[in-house]
């Protein structure tokens, strides 16, 4: 049997509704840590897109502080690598590849020994080298040249075989028998002073520049001559601060002869000696809502390592 | 009294607020983007280090490649055309290159050198190779013969002496064809006197203006009578007896040890290729014993009995030869004293741009070829 309380004896029913006022208190107390914590959470979201978004600058940085030295390291400036020069631009000879004369069956062709030859590298390349690209020979005559002479030469044909060069001393007869080499076939032909062994280089005109995509914002961008026409250009980082004539650019050159002495665009080539690069990258940095500023930046001196 | 329980209860458990639920929401939020952060960052510290230990196999790798300009092996100068000299370069915490020197030519060498950095626990490690083409450059001397005399000349008895390009018996590495000059070129001023013109003076004489020129025997090309004496890596005085010492691989460096001069059996291979500049500041009579590489004597030299010597001989007073010695080379006389060159006996003094090279080649260094010499190899 239950016992029953009387109505007087039964507070805590009459007390379970809210009055309104409690409801408005308790809303408004909600709505702002509702609010604030939303605050907090898109602010740490932000926080973090933006932490991501640095990271990706970041990288593409060291992508291109990777990429850039390299090709910059082996330029040649007094042998005329350097066809133009800009602060914000650089147009090249980029060796793409290394290689010795393994054999030359007539003037005009090239045997080189194959890429992965079990002793040593002999041939190297980025890229295989291709009609249209240049050769240099390296020769010690004296036919109206002194010293150390690289004579150019166009690539008109490429063709691969195991039979060219087969015996050479350069390669091992045995763990080398049946590789792919390589033979190129170049105009003009070959002097009589280039002979078996000599050091070959293999280039092909590139052009680094700071340059707008359909975006509105600008990218570093590389293109280089193919078969005698310039390629499509590839986005190689970004995005950058614009350019910007006497002011900070996203992808600044400054050139430096070997006494450190600044040489201005325009000016002597073959006295480059050093190439500064500072690249400016363009990014959202913190947690506030509107801050598009460079957030980071990178600075390096890049010696040319063949200037004499 | 159960129901009283009862509604108390459900009235504390309609009045729990939902401050828990919220806390627990923006905690698991805030951890989520928290993590997310350190995972960023900790990629970044990761790329950092990553791009940091490249630079290092970069600099490791031109370290070794710099490394065999100044510290030229000279048994290099010795290996045949394709031949590859290879060697590790330690650096600094376990960071390393492999170095390979291939000789391309008679004068050119492609040194590739892999640069290898890591942290240590093989997690992360970088490569980076580099190349550079290499030009061996020696001094040039071009003695106008087998002797080259300023002073009087006197041959008598029955030495052979020939200006014909000779190997030294059993060089088998002698491949750079090479001139024959003359067996003696002299001062026109000069007394000469050849008992046997036909085996003593094989090529003939010739009257050369560069014999008569005194600075012909003080400055050689790049080099000077003093930038070699000060170059010269045996000091002798008094009379020696030179033997080389070593074994088949190895040669053991002393004053009396001027390198193996002949090949094959019963030699000492290890100090073939072994091409010492030898410096006396005085007289010097050699009789027995054998050498091979550059001669300096600020004096007189006399070689007698056996004494065999392949290369380059540089006599400021004069040269006498008796006995059944062996030259192959070139003896260059100044005859500063006004005294006279004089061979005699049964000795055979042969004209040998090889030996001569090779002697030279002792004293040259290795340059990067101008232009395009560097390079990266991907």
């Amino acid at each position: 049997m239950t016992p029953r309380l009387s109505p007087e004896r039964q507070p805590v029913r009459i007390r379970r509704g809210y009055t309104l006022v409690e409801l408005i208190i308790a809303m408004t107390i909600l709505g702002i840590m509702g609010t604030l914590v939303a605050q907090i959470m898109m602010s740490q979201q932000r926080f973090f897109q933006r932490m991501s978004e640095q990271s990706n600058v970041r990288r593409e940085l060291r992508n291109t502080l990777g990429t850039l030295p390299t090709e910059m390291r082996g330029l040649s400036a007094t042998h005329g690598d350097i066809s133009s020069f800009g602060a914000t631009a650089l147009t090249f000879r980029s060796t793409i590849g290394t290689s010795i004369l393994c054999d030359r069956p007539t003037s005009t062709t090239i045997d080189a020994p194959p890429n992965n030859a079990a002793r040593i590298s002999l041939s190297n390349w980025v890229t295989m080298p291709g009609v249209g690209d240049t050769v240099f020979a390296l020769r010690h005559d004296s036919s109206g040249v002194v010293g150390d002479f690289w004579s150019a030469h166009r690539i008109t044909g490429v063709s691969t075989s195991s039979a060219f060069c087969p015996t050479s001393p350069y390669t091992d007869a045995t763990l080398d028998a049946g590789k792919t080499r390589y033979r190129f076939t170049v105009t003009p032909g070959l002097a009589d002073a280039v002979t078996a062994g000599a050091a070959l280089r293999f280039t092909r005109s590139a052009r680094y520049e700071l340059a707008a995509q359909s975006s509105g914002r600008w990218f570093l961008q590389r293109q280089e001559i193919q078969g005698g026409l310039w390629t499509t250009p590839v986005v190689m980082s970004g995005p950058y601060v614009a350019p910007a004539i006497g002011g900070l650019s996203g992808f600044a050159l400054t050139y430096f002869d070997s006494t450190g002495v600044a040489i201005a665009p325009g000016g002597d080539n073959r006295r480059i000696a050093r190439i500064d690069v500072v690249l400016r990258a363009l990014a959202q940095a913190g947690s506030e809502r509107n801050s598009t500023l460079p957030n980071d930046s990178v600075r390096l001196s890049i010696a040319v390592r063949n200037r004499r | 009294m159960r129901m009283v329980r009862v509604s108390i209860r459900r009235l504390t458990r309609e009045r729990r607020g939902s401050a828990l639920l919220l806390v627990l929401v923006a905690m698991v939020v805030l951890a989520v983007l928290g993590s997310a952060s350190m995972m960023s960052a900790l990629q970044e510290a990761r790329s950092s280090r990553a791009a940091q230990i490249q630079q290092r196999a970069l600099t490791v790798a031109e370290f070794a490649l710099n490394q065999q300009l100044s510290s030229w092996r000279s048994e290099r100068q010795s290996m045949a055309v394709g031949a590859i000299d290879s060697l590790a370069v330690g650096v600094d915490l376990g960071d390393t290159a492999i170095v390979r020197v291939q000789r391309l030519s008679s004068t050119d060498f492609n040194v590739v050198s892999v640069g290898r950095a890591g942290i240590g626990n093989g997690l992360m490690e970088a490569q980076r190779d580099v190349s550079m083409v290499v030009n061996f450059r020696s001094p040039v001397i071009q003695p106008g013969g087998i002797l080259m005399t300023y002073g009087d000349v006197d041959i008598q008895g029955s030495p052979t002496v020939s200006g014909r390009n000779t190997t030294p018996p059993g060089w088998t590495d002698c491949s750079t064809p090479a001139r024959d000059t003359f067996a003696l070129s002299y001062n026109s001023a000069a007394k000469v006197s050849v008992q046997k013109p036909a085996s003593q003076a094989i090529g003939g004489t010739y009257a050369d203006p560069r014999a008569a020129d005194p600075r012909s025997y003080d400055t050689f090309g790049t080099e000077t009578w003093a930038s070699l004496i000060a170059r010269a890596n045996i000091r002798v005085t008094g009379n020696v007896n030179p033997t080389p010492s070593g074994s088949s691989t190895t040669c053991t460096a002393s004053t009396s040890n001027w390198g193996e001069p002949r090949r094959g059996g019963g030699t000492v291979a290890g100090c073939t290729s072994y091409f010492p500049t030898i410096y006396s500041p005085g007289d010097l009579d050699l009789e027995t014993g054998r050498g091979q590489g550059i001669l300096i004597v600020h004096g007189r030299l006399r070689i007698r009995g056996n004494f065999q010597f392949n290369g380059l001989v540089l006599v400021r007073d004069e040269f006498e030869a008796e006995g059944n010695m062996s030259l192959y080379g070139s003896v260059m006389s100044r005859n500063a004293d006004r005294s006279e060159t004089r061979v005699r006996g049964n000795g055979t003094l042969m004209y040998s741009r090889c030996a001569i090279d090779r002697a030279l080649s002792a004293l040259g260094s290795p340059t990067r070829v101008k232009g395009r010499a560097w390079a990266n190899i991907y």
